[in-house]
């Protein structure tokens, strides 16, 4: 008897022993396996970078300056102030570019504005670059302006200007295909993203529509406005002019920016070194002489601005912090700088879409400019510099490696190598009007071309050969 | 005078070491006959020396050598030619007479001339008193009786001597006749040799008696007669040689005219008759059927000899043999009795079911109701949608063409297997025929229910108890994994969590009967086939399942063990292949159905935190979205309880089965773990991390069930409030955890959506309800930039057309490069041509989806440039905006996708075969028959109750 409960006592003991430890090594391991990293496995989906098949190389220039209200009984009378000289080229030994007038039935006396194009040869995109200037002395319209010729964009992204009273800005939309465009303007103001009354119109075939910015935007003192295309691409450009109270203060062409994004790039500021007292940071410091506008178009977003001077990698003043709110443009200070180009850089959160107003002073026969930002430039790409004060090419490299940058004239006239180290930006005079061809080498820049004399400043940024055509990400 | 009597001893030792033994006794036993046999005559089938020094001692007349191959039939005509008697006795090596046996014989013999030969009484070996042949006869149909095999004898049969035949050994057959008769038939492959001689010798005029008072020992090595089924071989062998003397003889035996008929019959009857033994859970007869068959299928000469010496010897009509036939009745009443029924260890030990008793239809009833409450609206949504859900496809050929290997119902020409789960959308589609995408709203509303019934089922495996029965229900219905499945939208998933407690109630008795290794089979497979990431955790068990089965029981039953995974394995065959082809093996575990990225936990420490918690979302439960701002800290502590309960059972007095079930619930949560961090599928640019809720099904089935094995054996007898107070606290604790859940759809904070007839715009599913080679090519602007491109085949995406070699491939094919460039020419304005490649894929339409709401720039930019070209494009023509985005019609093109190669079609015609063939046989074997039940009360419900395993 005795023997039976001692080996039932055995058992028992045995079984709970066995027990327990089973039960604490369960916890024991599922606490471990909580804690201890687990093996990862990760996939990159399938993406096929697909090229479009080469499209036909189009450029709208914006074609010559235009003048609102100057007759009196005829506020709204858009006039031709200034004829345009243009500048057009095509890569060495490539056929001619067809060219075609656009009809203007916005303008009285129609002026020309054209359009370039280039077809495919072998399957292989055509290489095409215009620019386009003018210089207007006249009492309520002086400055110079000069703007590239761009192809046609389903959206375009214009950054300057103002729709405040009194401002008597011009949108321009041209249309160079063979079926009409419907655009819708929406307007990045204050409040907030609008559609404003009289936004969308029709462009025909063929035909630059001119639209006043204060029609659309009125009482907005930095607008940026959002161009969408259906049907067909249109390629939309701002000319702006300020006049401070009967005196000219200058005049500008503003070129579209394609597609916001995370970094921006604004290069070929020109500072006079005369600017007024130092910023208090207002957007509407009248003595302001660099003021950065940037837009995050559909989330808040906070952006870094940096401005470094050309031919040095120092930052010039504290990198300024910018917060904010989506959809309401910006107007950043960029403070006193003493004389000299620069560079302002922008690193956001989110996309953004920017550009630099500058002055060259607040006098009579000052001019002013909006500086656009620059996309990066991976292989060989065309410009053109126009006719008017002598253009410089500033090359910005942001890469930590030095490139080698070579800009040679498409008729061989001019050629040279210029080396960019890591973080710098180097300016490049040019000889004269005409076309060149900027190769990167192996590094990628960012390049605008300015033009700056005195009473006269303009600037524009290269886009890149393959804007229209960048490769598709493809999921299949 | 005296019969002069010749003895044949046949001797084929087989490499046996008995047969020397045997072969001695036989010898001495043939010595000490009380009437000496007049002469001896030994053929020694193949060389065993103690064998052969035994026949040259012996005193035999003659010792004759022959092949080791030598049949009994043939060896005994190899010494006919020695005899000169007037009564041939046919022996063998394991035939020993007792000393009376051929005095009693040759009496009979003299006794009646018309005595063509006298069978003896066949006992054991070793107890004469167990009759192992005594007469034989056969059905009207052919089929061999043995009139008293197996009987204890108690003299019963010794009146009956007049019979159509008997065994062959030992049988004393009048010289005459056996020179008459031509000896025994060598094509009857040493089966019924004694039935046949005897029917011959009754055409012939002759009558067949048996002298039961003759006695004959023998072991049944298998020389003469049938061996004894002990071993697989023998049992085999057994098999074989009955079923083929079978057809033999009923060739022999027929009308001239059935011959040919009755050939033709061999092999359709070796089908009904596989069916046959598969129903009868006897699968081990099924190759000796088939070997029969063959055999005498060709064997067309020695049909034709049997014929003969039946027509040069017949003289009585067929008809004489009539009355010494058995009858139907007779022979069901000999097979109805249950030799085991008045064994007492035998006798049943499994009480009723009790569901209707026990509460659990009211369990049913009452997770109905809730149900109904939870998903109200669902009522009446036609169709289910959001989360990875999608319509099934509208008829039932295409339901199951999706189903079967070939092209695939997406992508631009995928060719290759379809994934197993397409399958199960296909069974689960045709309860439905005319409208299969209801089922699963059907599904969905009945999912809780179903799964309570199938927690309470899958708990009468663990308690007795109805108590505990109803909260295993209750615990399995509720589980936040399966709430959580139901809520976003997850179909495999869900059915994972229906079919797990059924696989679990069945695999655990799969040891012990076909019914539950058939049933068990087609489970696992259907649990494979919805949730791939479980196959490692369940292949483990199985291999557990087949150790502990070696080792416990010593390997009986471990067929049925085996056969578990062999349906699953078939398959998952041809995506096995396709992907180890493709070098992607990982890529196998993809969850089935709709890649979709939903919300789950990340694969980090505070995700699997939740996951040892039994959560699969980052949201414990949906109680941070039901109790907004108020911490939600506590909520894992409510499926504590259960967890406790679970890590005691090991504790318990079923320790086995405690701590089994935590190995379970250890494997599922390490699935889970793993799981989360696995991410091989996509959804256009979103990788899709495998679904963890379905190794979180597994590890709650575990912990579910060590509860109850806890509240079963862990409370002492007195404490026993103490049980129903726990069990009704950890369900109470699991309902308050599902509250957020079950509410989620009234207040709108689930995934599910009520769905539309088709994924596409109606104008496209019009034209594909009936036609699955309308192709659609259908583009989605990314949120980062690019733009996705899918091609869908016929009028909607299905969940069943859905394909993981498609989600889930890592680099792109031709087809997808062709696609690409497509694509991108589709969207830019320019080029001329890609209209034209769209016509020769029998492309119809293009669709640019419909914009999110919170569409980004990139997304929206890429929108506009795409709907621009799309728009200006020459052979588009432009249908209009739908609620499912704008489409366009390619004018001309063609009416047919491309047909796959003949090879296809013949891979899939044989896959297709091979898969129904295997569920055909787990049906069969998962068919119950009175037997199988019979069989069944006889184990108990509970598995591992506590007298198996108390130490």
């Amino acid at each position: 008897m005795s023997d039976r409960s001692a080996l039932r006592f055995a058992t028992t003991g045995t079984r709970l022993i066995a027990g327990t430890v089973v039960a604490a090594a369960f916890v024991v391991g599922a606490v471990t396996a909580v804690s201890v990293p687990w093996p990862v496995v990760a996939r990159t989906p399938v993406v096929v970078e697909a090229t479009p098949q080469a499209a036909t190389s189009v450029a709208v220039c914006d074609g010559p300056l235009l003048a609102i209200g100057r007759q009196t009984g005829a506020a709204a009378e858009i006039t031709v102030a200034a004829p345009a000289n243009v500048t057009v080229g095509v890569g060495a030994d490539a056929a001619a570019p067809r060219e075609v007038l656009l009809a203007t039935p916005d303008v009285t006396d129609a002026g020309d504005v054209p359009s370039y194009s280039a077809e495919p040869e072998d399957g292989v995109r055509a290489e095409l670059a215009a620019a386009s200037s003018s210089d207007v002395r006249s009492k309520d319209l002086a400055g110079f302006a000069a703007s590239a010729c761009r192809p046609p964009l389903l959206e375009s992204w214009i950054v300057g200007g103002s729709g405040a009273g009194g401002a008597s800005d011009l949108l321009l939309l041209a249309n160079p295909s063979d079926v009409a465009a419907t655009v819708q303007l929406t307007v990045y103001g204050a409040s907030g993203a609008t559609v404003p009354p009289g936004g969308t119109l029709i462009v025909a075939p063929r035909t630059q529509r001119v639209v006043p910015l204060a029609g659309i935007a009125l009482g907005e003192e930095s607008p940026v406005v959002r161009v969408t295309a259906t049907g067909a691409p249109v390629q939309a450009a701002l000319q702006t002019n300020i006049t401070r109270t009967l005196v000219a203060g200058g005049v500008d062409r503003v070129g579209a920016i394609a597609a916001p994004q995370r970094t921006l790039v604004v290069t070929g500021l020109v500072a006079p070194g005369t600017g007024g007292e130092p910023g208090d940071g207002a957007s509407d410091d009248a003595s302001a002489t660099s003021i950065l506008r940037i837009l995050s178009p559909s989330a808040d977003a906070t952006a870094t601005v940096t401005v470094r001077a050309s031919g040095g990698s120092a930052v010039v003043g504290e990198p300024l912090t910018v917060t904010m709110p989506a959809g309401s443009p910006a107007d950043v200070d960029l403070g006193p700088l003493p004389a000299g180009r620069y560079t302002v850089t922008v690193e956001a959160d989110q996309p953004l879409v920017g550009a630099v107003w500058q002055t060259t002073g607040f006098a009579e026969g000052d001019d002013f400019a909006w500086f656009a930002s620059a996309d990066e430039l991976e292989g060989p790409t065309l410009f053109a510099t126009a006719a008017g004060a002598p253009p410089r090419l500033s090359i910005v490299n942001r890469d930590a490696a030095d490139a080698v940058v070579r800009i040679a004239a498409v008729d061989g006239s001019f050629s040279t190598d210029v080396t960019v180290t890591g973080g710098m930006t180097v300016d490049v005079p040019l000889p004269a009007r005409g076309v060149y061809e900027l190769d990167p080498g192996a590094t990628p820049v960012h390049a605008a071309v300015t033009y700056a004399a005195a009473g006269a400043l303009a600037g524009y940024p290269v886009w890149p050969a393959n804007a229209a055509e960048l490769p598709i990400r493809v999921y299949p | 005078m005296p019969v002069r009597v010749h003895a044949l001893l046949v001797v084929r030792p087989e490499g046996r070491p008995t047969a020397a033994l045997h072969l001695g006794r036989t010898l001495r036993a043939l010595a000490l006959q009380t009437r000496r046999v007049d002469a001896l005559t030994i053929v020694l089938c193949g060389s065993d020396d103690a064998s052969a020094d035994l026949a040259a001692e012996s005193g035999a007349e003659s010792v004759i050598s022959a092949p080791s191959g030598t049949g009994y039939a043939a060896a005994v005509a190899l010494a006919t030619y020695r005899v000169n008697a007037d009564a041939v006795w046919l022996l063998a090596q394991d035939t020993a007479p007792h000393p009376e046996a051929l005095e009693r014989l040759t009496g009979a013999l003299e006794l009646s001339p018309s005595v063509a030969f006298v069978g003896p009484k066949l006992v054991r070996w070793n107890d004469p008193t167990e009759i192992v042949s005594l007469g034989a006869s056969m059905t009207r149909l052919g089929r061999t009786v043995g009139l008293a095999d197996g009987e204890l004898d108690q003299g019963q049969h010794d009146t009956d001597t007049d019979v159509l035949g008997s065994d062959v050994r030992g049988i004393l057959v009048r010289g005459e006749a056996w020179t008459r008769l031509g000896g025994l038939d060598s094509g009857l492959f040493g089966a019924d040799e004694g039935l046949d001689l005897g029917v011959r010798a009754r055409l012939a005029g002759a009558r067949v008696t048996l002298a039961p008072t003759a006695l004959v020992s023998v072991a049944g090595d298998g020389v003469a007669g049938l061996p004894v089924p002990i071993t697989g071989g023998a049992r085999r062998r057994r098999a074989f040689a009955s079923r083929a003397a079978q057809l033999h003889r009923r060739q022999s035996y027929a009308r001239p005219a059935l011959v040919p008929l009755l050939w033709l019959s061999i092999l359709p009857l070796a089908v009904w008759r596989t069916v046959v033994d598969l129903v009868r859970k006897q699968p081990a007869s099924i190759l000796p059927e088939w070997g029969a068959a063959v055999a005498v299928l060709v064997r067309v000469a020695s049909v034709a000899r049997a014929r003969t010496r039946i027509r040069k010897t017949r003289t009585a009509p067929w008809s004489q043999l009539a009355p010494l036939r058995v009858s139907q009745a007779a022979l069901r009443q000999r097979f109805d009795d249950d030799p085991d029924i008045a064994n007492a260890e035998a006798a049943p030990q499994r009480g009723e079911l009790r569901f209707f008793a026990g509460g659990g239809a009211w369990l049913v009833l009452g997770a109905l109701l809730a149900s109904v409450a939870m998903f109200a609206p669902l009522l009446a949504w036609p169709v289910l949608g959001g989360g990875a859900l999608q319509p099934l496809r509208s008829t039932l050929v295409q339901l199951w063409t999706d189903a079967a290997y070939g092209q695939r119902a997406l992508g631009l020409d995928t060719l290759g297997p379809a994934d197993p789960f397409a399958a199960v959308i296909a069974v689960l589609g045709s309860l439905s025929p005319l409208e299969p995408s209801r089922v699963l709203v059907v599904l969905w509303v009945l999912a809780v229910p179903l799964a309570a019934l199938g927690g309470w089922y899958a708990a009468t495996r663990v308690t007795e108890r109805p108590l505990l029965r109803i909260s295993g229900g209750i615990v399995w219905a509720l589980a936040p994994t399966f709430l959580a499945a139901l809520t976003q939208g997850r179909p495999a998933a869900v059915i994972v969590h229906l079919l797990l407690p059924w696989l679990f109630a069945a695999a655990v008795v799969a040891h012990r009967s076909w019914v539950p290794a058939g049933a068990a089979s087609l489970l696992l497979a259907a649990v494979v086939a919805c949730a791939p990431s479980l196959a490692p955790a369940l292949v483990v068990l199985w291999i557990a399942a087949l150790i502990a089965n070696f080792a416990l029981r010593g390997g009986r039953g471990w067929a049925r063990i085996a056969w578990l995974v062999v349906p699953a394995a078939v398959f998952s065959l041809p995506l096995v292949w396709y992907q180890l082809r493709a070098g992607a093996p990982l890529a196998l575990l993809a969850d089935p159905g709709v890649p979709w990225a939903g919300p789950q936990v990340a694969a980090d420490a505070a995700g699997r935190a939740l996951l040892a918690a039994g959560f699969p979302t980052t949201d414990p439960g949906g109680w941070a979205q039901f109790l907004s701002g108020v911490p939600t800290w506590w909520v894992p502590l409510l499926a504590a309880p259960l967890a406790l309960l679970a890590l005691i059972a090991p504790l318990t007095q079923r320790w086995a089965a405690g701590i089994a079930l935590l190995c379970i619930t250890a494997l599922g949560l390490a699935t889970a773990f793993a799981a989360v961090g696995v991410a091989v599928a996509f959804s256009q640019s979103q990788p899709v991390v495998l679904w963890p809720g379905a190794a979180l099904s597994l590890a709650w089935l575990g912990v579910t069930g060590g509860a109850l094995v806890m509240l079963d054996a862990g409370i002492a007898p007195r404490l026993r409030a103490a049980r129903s107070v726990a069990a009704v606290f950890v369900v109470v604790a699991v309902a308050v955890l599902a509250v957020p859940a079950a509410t989620s759809l009234a207040r709108d904070t689930a995934l599910l959506r009520p769905g539309q007839a088709s994924t596409l715009p109606a104008y496209v599913a019009a034209e594909g309800r009936d036609n699955p080679d309308v192709g659609t090519v259908v583009l989605t602007p990314q949120r980062e930039g690019g733009v996705s491109t899918a091609v869908v085949w016929g009028g909607s995406e299905t969940i069943g057309g859905q394909a993981t070699i498609l989600a889930t491939r890592s680099s792109a094919t031709p087809s997808d490069e062709e696609l690409a460039d497509v694509t991108a020419s589709l969207v830019t304005s320019t080029s001329d041509g890609v209209v034209d490649e769209l016509r020769e894929r029998a492309i119809g339409f293009v669709v640019l989806a419909a914009a999110p709401d919170d569409e980004t720039d990139a997304a929206r930019a890429l929108r506009l440039q795409a709907q621009t070209s799309l728009d200006q494009r020459d052979g588009l023509d432009s249908v209009g905006q739908t609620a499912k985005g704008e489409l366009w019609r390619v004018v001309g093109a063609g009416d047919s996708r491309a047909e796959p190669p003949a090879s296809v079609t013949r891979t899939s015609t044989s896959l297709a075969a091979l898969q129904l063939g295997v569920v055909a046989i787990a049906l069969l074997f998962a068919l119950p028959t009175t037997a199988s039940r019979r069989a069944a009360v006889r184990t108990p419900r509970v598995v591992g109750s506590r007298w198996e395993e108390s130490a």
